[in-house]
């Protein structure tokens, strides 16, 4: 596709009245030089390794590590092998008591920006929209790399599809960093009444969503919409075009703060002047007249508490979790526990994940994203250089933070099963190891080894012994045409990489 | 995906590409089709003069009223006080270019005139969905699957069932739809021989010892549960199809200029695919950013970009084809609705209801806007504050599909008990 140029594109952050200007979103390839720039900085990063796992899965275990993190290795099978299923998944529930710290500090030094408000990135990187956007991306493919927290970062993933931003729309590069942190990172296993309130309140949404000019004597319905059909109710018509014009009065004001270079910029602010303090009738509820802000938080209120939305998350956490079609009741189930406890994330889990369930569960197909990373975690590799991966999600179209409308990229088979090449080009690009900046070891696929007993390994080591004879057949004879040698083994292992067995999880 | 141990598979894995692609095409497809297809039965129809589709769709609902503008109504320069463009005989910049006395293009749409007095370009004005969402996902999805209300085993595009419904247009071709883009349009789903493409110059294995992966890939996908398989299938014949094709130097037709823009990639992509002449009978193409809730800018902001590189593309297009003697092309470009008729105080607009299409082709009835105008004054407004819908865009399908595409049934696209056709006119 045309590449325009990213980097040196800088439309001013504020049109002459102050306001924050929505700035054409260009059509992003991240700069090689954004890229590059990062490498020394990023070099404590290359003391990093995923140990080596596997895709396949026979037992409910090995399926629950499977769909809690984005790939897994022997040392956590082996782990959970040790503690039993239920006490793995108190354990990667109770997430704080994982260690990340020195993932974090790693981090924290290469991509400073992940730290900053708003107000920060502005004064540091105004001029360098793409520092924090790529900051933002790479920590999202490092973590779910390298972070013991599996099922956090599984979760960060659906809420930031759920709460969707684009990072490389208008001013979300000095918004959304905050939002990631603030919003997502804080309540992804927290209670979703909390997650909802932080997003409502968060500046990167009501810009997104363009609430930030929701005014009293011209509603802009767009946040109001969304809130109700991508982030509670669903699209099920559980309320009318009526309830959403109440709500979007109920969020008049709702905006951020705009004070340049201030230490406000970018923080929320209700603005009473130009909220509409009328009486309101939302879903049958009355909410009286001179609310003012409290207006929108009874709103949140009524939508967190209302049934649509327990529906609603249970069935996505099933569909994200188990499968595309979860059952009717195992949907009632997940909504009793958000009822039971409150939209208890931790509670509603725990009926998502349940043993019995994961035994039932049927393949998914992995999302780029997720290939991409559990070939990596599969291989125990080391990413040394992350330009390579970045280009491969691009082309793939799943680059993190970069889905333009609000609905999050899609969780749905149909939708990344048509574009299987760039899965291929990946998977083709693995042993290249200069260019693809990827480097994993041979371990025992020696080449003094038959073709048929490398196939084998390459079986055990990347799919757990569960490979179809006839992918394991094609490796062997693509072995056996030629010389082996460690290029030939390496290939060998991107074609693995590239089979149809290794979409799935 | 189920089938990881397929021991009755064996015999496929000594599949070579060639005869594997045999297989399918004979009698042993049935074999292979995947389970969800339905079996196709062929509608009769004279292939030879049928013409190449290219559905666009501007997703993020445009705003008719600007594309294209009512300026001999009054009631638009009051619901519109910052956004209406001028009548053309206004001074300055923003003013319509008069279309029929009636109705304008913006400046921006400057690029689409030519077409238009060529009596190439169509406009179709109040029509779109007959459903009342105004939610993005849910209206382009009713809209691609061409149904208003759908029940939830329709998943299939209205394109995807046209191609299913018509025999190929090439008896040995590989491929008869693109979606260029990353996932495959919904318009297209269920199309056969239907591949998503990115760039379509760019199709292919990439990194060493590709011809051995290819073959081994071949063999594996060839057992592979079903959506894989089909995709994979799919992308093998593309693969060595669009490998074929000079992209990079293909040159244009009439001195035709594709803007230097994804949209103008895409557009440049699709003529030289349609002048290969290698059976390809459908294109779908994406065109976003038109949710204009604020800064909408129709006159040198935002959108007026936006028209400019729609305008460019589509002239462009027009150029290369009708200059260069391919009359066979229809272009249907089309949004999930319209927005609120008036401005809201974000100097933008929400979403609304009665959108508008265009029809761009050689034995399209253009030159005009083809509208039975429902006004925009009290009580003419759709719930009061949105465009109405007078002509269900099905309609326009529909005599596309009809009259140019070789589908004498509209129901094999459009099997809906609730809707029946109404012609309007718009192929000659």
């Amino acid at each position: 596709m045309s590449a325009s140029a990213f980097a040196g594109r800088r439309e001013p952050v504020r049109d002459a009245r102050g306001r924050l200007r929505r700035v054409p979103r260009p059509r992003l390839r991240l700069p090689d030089a954004a890229l590059e720039g990062l490498r020394p900085a990023a070099s404590g990063i290359r003391g990093l390794r995923a140990m080596r796992g596997a895709a396949g899965a026979a037992t409910p275990e090995q399926r629950l590590l499977q769909r809690i993190g984005f790939g897994w290795h022997e040392a956590e099978l082996a782990r959970l092998g040790a503690i039993g299923y239920d006490a793995y998944l108190e354990e990667q529930l109770g997430y704080e008591a994982l260690d990340d710290g020195p993932l974090e500090s790693v981090l924290a030094t290469a991509f400073p920006t992940l730290e900053m408000s708003a107000a920060e990135i502005y004064d540091g990187y105004g001029q360098q929209p793409v520092v924090p956007i790529v900051h933002l991306i790479l920590a999202a493919v490092y973590r779910a790399l390298y972070s013991p927290r599996r099922l956090f970062e599984r979760m960060v993933v659906f809420w930031t599809d759920h709460f969707n931003i684009d990072l490389l729309s208008e001013v979300q590069f000095l918004l959304k960093p905050v939002d990631d942190r603030e919003v997502v990172r804080a309540h992804a296993l927290g209670t979703f009444p909390d997650l909802l309130s932080a997003s409502a309140h968060s500046p990167a949404m009501l810009v997104y969503l363009t609430n930030d000019s929701n005014d009293k004597d011209h509603p802009n319905e767009n946040y109001a919409r969304e809130l109700m059909e991508l982030h509670t109710m669903g699209a099920d018509r559980g309320y009318t075009q009526r309830d959403v014009r109440e709500v979007a009065r109920c969020f008049t004001g709702w905006t951020i703060q705009g004070r340049l270079g201030g230490n406000g910029l970018g923080t929320f602010f209700f603005d009473a002047a130009r909220h509409d303090d009328g009486e309101k009738t939302v879903l049958g509820q009355t909410i009286p007249a001179g609310g003012g802000i409290e207006d929108g938080e009874r709103v949140l209120e009524i939508l967190a508490g209302h049934p649509r939305t327990a529906r609603f998350i249970s069935r996505k956490l099933l569909r994200w979790f188990w499968g595309y079609e979860p059952r009717r009741a195992a949907v009632d189930q997940v909504a009793n526990a958000y009822q039971n406890s409150g939209g208890d994330l931790r509670a509603m889990l725990r009926v998502v994940l349940r043993r019995s369930r994961m035994a039932r569960a049927r393949p998914k197909l992995k999302r780029p994203f997720h290939l991409m990373v559990s070939a990596l975690r599969g291989l125990g590799a080391e990413l040394q250089d992350p330009r390579f991966v970045v280009r491969q999600l691009e082309a793939a179209g799943h680059l993190p933070f970069a889905w333009p409308p609000p609905n999050g990229y899609p969780d749905s088979e149909g939708y990344w099963s048509g574009l299987i090449l760039p899965r291929w080009n990946f998977a083709g690009g693995l042993p290249a190891r200069r260019a693809s900046g990827i480097r994993f070891p041979l371990g025992n696929l020696e080449p003094s080894a038959t073709p048929a007993q490398l196939a084998r390994r390459i079986d055990n080591r990347l799919f757990n012994g569960t490979l179809s004879e006839s992918t394991r057949t094609s490796i062997e004879q693509f072995l056996a045409a030629r010389q082996v040698n460690p290029r030939r083994i390496r290939e060998a292992v991107g074609l693995a990489v590239a089979s149809p067995e290794f979409q799935e999880y | 995906m189920a089938n990881h141990d397929c021991k009755g598979c064996r015999e496929y894995d000594r599949l070579t590409r060639r005869n594997f692609v045999g297989l399918t095409a004979g009698a042993a497809a049935a074999a292979l089709a995947p389970g969800w297809l339905p079996r196709v039965v062929y509608a009769d129809s004279d292939s030879s003069s049928r013409d190449v589709i290219v559905s666009l769709f501007l997703r993020g609902g445009a705003d008719a009223l600007t594309l294209c503008v009512p300026y001999a109504e009054r009631n638009y320069y009051n619901l519109r006080p910052t956004l209406a463009i001028q009548p053309p005989d206004a001074g300055g910049a923003n003013r319509a270019l008069d279309l029929d006395g009636a109705f304008g293009f913006p400046p921006a749409l400057e690029p689409l005139l030519e077409a238009y007095r060529a009596g190439d370009l169509l406009v179709v004005h109040a029509c779109g969905l007959e459903n009342p969402t105004r939610s993005h996902f849910e209206a382009m999805h009713f809209m691609e699957v061409g149904r208003g209300d759908p029940p939830a085993s329709l998943y299939t595009g209205w394109l995807g069932r046209h191609l299913q419904a018509t025999a190929p247009t090439l008896r040995d071709g590989v491929l008869r739809a693109v979606g260029i883009g990353a996932g495959l349009q919904r318009t297209l789903v269920g199309g056969p021989l239907t591949v998503p493409v990115r760039d379509p110059a760019e199709f292919g294995l990439e990194g060493r010892s590709r011809r051995a992966r290819e073959a081994a890939l071949e063999v594996m996908y060839a057992v592979a549960g079903e959506p894989l398989q089909t995709t994979a299938v799919n992308t093998f014949r593309t693969i060595d199809l669009l490998d074929d094709i000079d992209f990079r130097g293909y040159q244009p037709a009439g001195g035709a200029a594709y803007p230097d823009d994804e949209f103008g990639y895409a557009l440049r992509s699709t003529a030289a695919l349609i002048k290969a002449e290698v059976g390809v009978e459908a294109v779908a193409i994406d065109l976003g950013g038109w949710d204009t809730h604020d800064f909408q800018g129709p006159v040198e902001g935002h959108m007026a970009g936006l028209m400019g590189s729609l305008a460019a593309g589509l002239g462009a297009f027009h150029q290369d084809l009708f200059a260069g003697g391919v009359e066979n092309v229809v272009v249907v470009a089309m949004s999930e609705f319209g927005r609120h008729a008036f401005e809201n105080a974000s100097g933008g607009t929400d979403h609304g209801h009665g959108g508008l299409m265009l029809v761009l082709g050689g034995a399209v009835a253009g030159g005009r806007v083809l509208t039975d105008w429902p006004g925009l004054g009290d009580g003419q407004l759709y719930e009061g504050q949105d465009l109405e819908i007078t002509i269900d865009y099905r309609d326009v399908l529909t005599e596309i599909l009809t009259r140019r595409l070789g589908n004498p049934d509209y129901r094999t696209v459009f099997d809906d008990p609730g809707y029946t056709p109404r012609t309007h006119g718009v192929t000659v």
